[in-house]
């Protein structure tokens, strides 16, 4: 069922990237190039519940999506108002945030929602926690009061 | 103009101004680290704009699709990116700037 998934999906993006369903001869080398990814993909055993997870991880990453976009926009507003200070307000800092997702998944989610959203960036994963550095104190509390991660556990869903 | 054209200005508007705001962060922070913040990632929600706003005047839907994928693409590469570059300084022992 997932190489089923997998092979419309390769279809879809070649399809698209291509865009010419009228030459035969590129259609044919699209699909003999899918068979033979999808071939070694199989050999390396690179299509697991992880990469392909099911339809309920899809719903939740759209609806996780948007709550991230917000979250950009909001701290890229606060690092906005912060350059053109001429005062330049930035306290920078090293935190150590604790996270308690289960997956690698939700691991690597949560990392990388910290350094996309302005203000904090993920240095390194350590044991049970995050070390992060902070452009303000105020950036510094936010990723610690756990409501992101709050948003990426319910990403998580039930991925066993 | 027609109203997706001036959509797409102001998209753009948009995006131009993060990126100068961005690229004036660059000059103005104290250190390494506190620079990635601003150069790595207003470049995030900038790209977003400048790539979305262009959605809005082609002319044909596959453009838009590879638009859309790209903007995917990037939201996933640019914080990796700047992560690695980060542990990297961090592997070499540079020190976070401190105020005070």
């Amino acid at each position: 069922m997932r190489y089923l998934i997998f092979v419309v999906l390769l279809a879809g993006f070649f399809g698209l990237l291509s865009g010419q369903f009228h030459n035969g001869f590129l259609m044919v080398v699209g699909a003999l190039c899918i068979a033979l990814i999808a071939l070694i993909s199989a050999r390396m055993a690179l299509v697991d519940e992880e990469s392909y997870p099911d339809l309920g991880t899809w719903v939740r990453m759209s609806l996780y999506v948007p709550y991230l976009f917000w979250q950009i926009v909001l701290s890229n507003w606060d690092v906005f108002k912060r350059v053109w200070d001429p005062a330049l307000p930035v306290s920078p800092q090293l935190v150590r945030a604790p996270f308690s997702t289960r997956t690698a998944f939700g691991t690597v989610t949560f990392a990388n929602s910290i350094t996309l959203t302005p203000g904090t960036v993920t240095i390194e994963v350590l044991e049970g926690e995050f070390l992060i550095h902070a452009l303000t104190t105020e950036a510094a509390d936010g990723v610690k009061d756990g409501s992101m991660e709050a948003q990426v556990k319910r990403l998580e869903g039930a991925i066993k | 103009m027609e109203w997706n054209e001036i959509l797409t200005a102001i998209f753009l508007a948009l995006g131009v101004l993060i990126s100068l705001t961005g690229s004036l962060g660059l000059l103005r922070m104290p250190d390494f680290y506190t620079r990635l913040h601003t150069a790595g990632k207003s470049d995030s929600l900038a790209q977003t704009f400048i790539l979305g706003g262009l959605i809005f005047v082609t002319d044909n839907w596959q453009v838009a699709v590879r638009l859309l994928m790209i903007i995917l693409l990037l939201f996933f590469t640019a914080p990796t990116a700047t992560h690695a570059i980060t542990k990297a300084a961090r592997l070499d022992g540079l020190e976070p700037w401190r105020r005070g």
